[in-house]
C-alpha cells in the first residue's frame, strides 16, 4: 500500500474556488515555491482531475506545469499576482495543446472526441462525469473553467488566449452534447430526461 | 445570453455538484511536493548551465579549441546525472481496494515494466483487432460499458489485466484497434517508463521529435512507437496505428 502524505487543509468544492488562500510567497526564493506546492499541490492535483479526467494524467499535468514554472518562479510572481490562478490557467492550456498535438500526431488524421480516460474511475456511474470526459478539451477546459473555476466569458478567454466569441460557441457546444449525452442516458435506462 | 446564464440551468446545478463531490480528490505519495521542487530546480539549473555553458564555450573557442571538449564532456556529464527524474504517484482518495492503486507515475529508474508492448499489439490484443473480438478478451472492464464505437468513429476503453487497471486502448468502429496506451509496459527494444531519453534515442534508427516531449518511432511494421518523455526520462509508450480516421 503507498503511503501518503497526510491531508492538507484543502478548499472544498468547486465553483469559485479560484484564490489562493496560502500566504503569498515572497519573490526570489526556491523555498517559497516549495511551501507554495505545499500549500496548493491537493487542490491543483483535484483541479487536474477535473480537467484531464483521470488521476494519472492529472499527476503528469500538474508535475509538467508546476516544474516549468518553478524553474523561473521570480520572474512568474513578478508578472502575476496570483500564482495559483496562473498555474491553473497554464495547466488548461497545456492540457489543450498537448491533446491537440496527440490529436494531430498520434493517428495521423484523426482521434476520437473522447481525449482521456480513467485509469481508475470513481465515477463510473455518473453519467454526467462520463459524458464530460468524453468532450474534446477545449470544451471540457471551458466547463471546468466556468463550473469548477467560476470564471466569466471574458476571464475564460483571458484565460485560455481565445476570443470571446470563441468561448460561447465551445461552451454553446458542450452543454448541447452533455444534455444530448444525458437526454440518452435518460431515455435508455426509461427515465424523463434532465 | 449565454446557455450558463439561464438561472435554472438545471446542467450547472449538476456540473456545480460533480465538481464539488470529493471523489475528485488526489492524494500523493508520500514527498511529492520534493519531487516538484527538486524538478523545477533541475530546470533552472539546466537552463543556467546552457546559458553560462554557451558563453563559456564561445570564451573558448576564441582562446583554446581544445578545451571546448571538456566543456561539453561536462555539459553532457550534468544530463546525464538528471535523466533519472522521479514521477508524481497519485491515489484517488475516494476509497482505497486494492484494485483501484493508481501509479500515474513511475519511480526512478528502468526495468520496472515485464509486459511487452510489441509492434502488433498487447498481449492477446492486436492493432485492428474488432471491438467485440477485443471485449471477448476479457481486457476492457465491463465490456467497455457495452458500448462498441459507431463506424467511423473512435471510442477509448480503460485496459485491464485481471482487477487492475493498467491503460487505455483506442478502437474504431471501422478499424478496430488504433491505439494502446499503456502505463507499464516495456517496447520489445526495451524502452520503458523510466528509459533514459539517450538509450531512447539510439534504440530506434528512425527515432524523432514530434514536439516538444513527445518523441515518435516506427515498428517497422507499418505502426509506430510515440513516446512522452519528461525531464529526459520516458514517462509514457505509446503504439498507435498510422493513416487511420476515426
Amino acid at each position: 500500500m503507498t503511503a501518503f502524505v497526510p491531508a492538507i487543509v484543502r478548499e472544498r468544492g468547486g465553483a469559485g474556488i479560484t484564490r489562493q488562500e496560502g500566504r503569498p510567497p515572497v519573490p526570489g526564493e526556491i523555498t517559497d515555491f516549495a511551501e507554495f506546492v505545499e500549500v496548493n499541490l491537493p487542490r491543483l492535483l483535484r483541479y487536474g482531475h477535473a480537467l484531464t479526467g483521470n488521476p494519472h494524467d492529472a499527476a503528469d499535468l500538474v508535475q509538467t506545469v508546476l516544474e516549468k514554472i518553478g524553474s523561473r518562479w521570480p520572474q512568474v510572481l513578478r508578472k502575476t499576482g496570483d500564482p495559483l490562478a496562473y498555474v491553473r490557467r497554464s495547466m488548461a492550456n497545456a492540457h489543450i495543446s498537448r491533446w491537440r498535438r496527440h490529436r494531430r500526431e498520434n493517428l495521423v488524421a484523426e482521434l476520437p472526441d473522447s481525449p482521456t480516460l480513467v485509469q481508475i474511475d470513481p465515477f463510473e456511474h455518473e453519467p454526467l462525469w462520463q459524458a464530460l470526459r468524453d468532450l474534446p478539451p477545449r470544451q471540457r477546459a471551458v466547463i471546468v473553467l466556468r463550473y469548477y473555476e467560476g470564471l466569466s466569458e471574458a476571464e475564460i478567454a483571458a484565460s485560455l488566449g481565445v476570443a470571446a466569441g470563441t468561448v460561447k460557441s465551445q461552451a454553446s457546444k458542450a452543454i448541447a452534447t452533455l444534455r444530448g449525452r444525458l437526454r440518452g442516458d435518460e431515455e435508455v435506462e426509461g427515465r424523463k430526461p434532465v | 445570453m449565454s446557455d450558463w446564464d439561464d438561472p435554472d440551468d438545471a446542467l450547472g446545478a449538476q456540473l456545480r455538484r460533480l465538481f464539488e463531490d470529493d471523489r475528485l480528490e488526489l492524494r500523493t505519495r508520500a514527498g511529492a511536493e520534493q519531487v516538484i521542487v527538486a524538478g523545477a530546480r533541475r530546470r533552472r539549473r539546466r537552463r543556467a548551465t546552457l546559458v553560462a555553458g554557451g558563453g563559456v564555450l564561445t570564451a573558448l573557442v576564441l582562446v583554446v579549441g581544445g578545451l571546448l571538449v571538456k566543456g561539453l564532456r561536462d555539459t553532457t556529464a550534468e544530463h546525464t546525472t538528471q535523466a533519472a527524474a522521479p514521477q508524481l504517484s497519485v491515489q484517488s482518495s475516494w476509497s482505497s481496494p486494492p484494485q483501484s492503486t493508481v501509479e500515474s507515475g513511475f519511480p526512478e529508474g528502468q526495468g520496472v515494466a515485464s509486459e511487452v508492448l510489441g509492434p502488433h499489439g498487447y498481449r492477446s490484443l492486436m492493432l485492428g483487432m474488432s471491438y467485440q473480438d477485443a471485449a471477448a478478451t476479457g481486457m476492457l472492464p465491463g465490456d467497455g460499458d457495452g458500448r462498441p464505437p459507431a463506424p467511423q468513429s473512435c471510442v477509448t476503453y480503460p485496459l485491464s489485466a485481471g482487477s487492475a487497471r493498467i491503460g487505455e486502448v483506442t478502437i474504431s468502429g471501422t478499424n478496430g484497434i488504433v491505439r494502446f496506451r499503456v502505463w507499464n509496459a516495456r517496447t520489445p527494444e526495451g524502452v520503458t517508463p523510466g528509459t533514459g531519453l539517450k538509450h531512447l534515442s539510439s534504440a530506434y534508427a528512425d527515432f524523432a521529435p514530434v514536439d516538444y516531449g513527445f518523441y515518435s518511432a516506427s515498428t517497422g511494421t507499418g505502426a509506430r512507437y510515440y513516446f512522452t518523455v519528461t525531464n529526459d526520462t520516458v514517462t509514457e509508450v505509446q503504439l498507435s496505428a498510422t493513416g487511420i480516421a476515426c
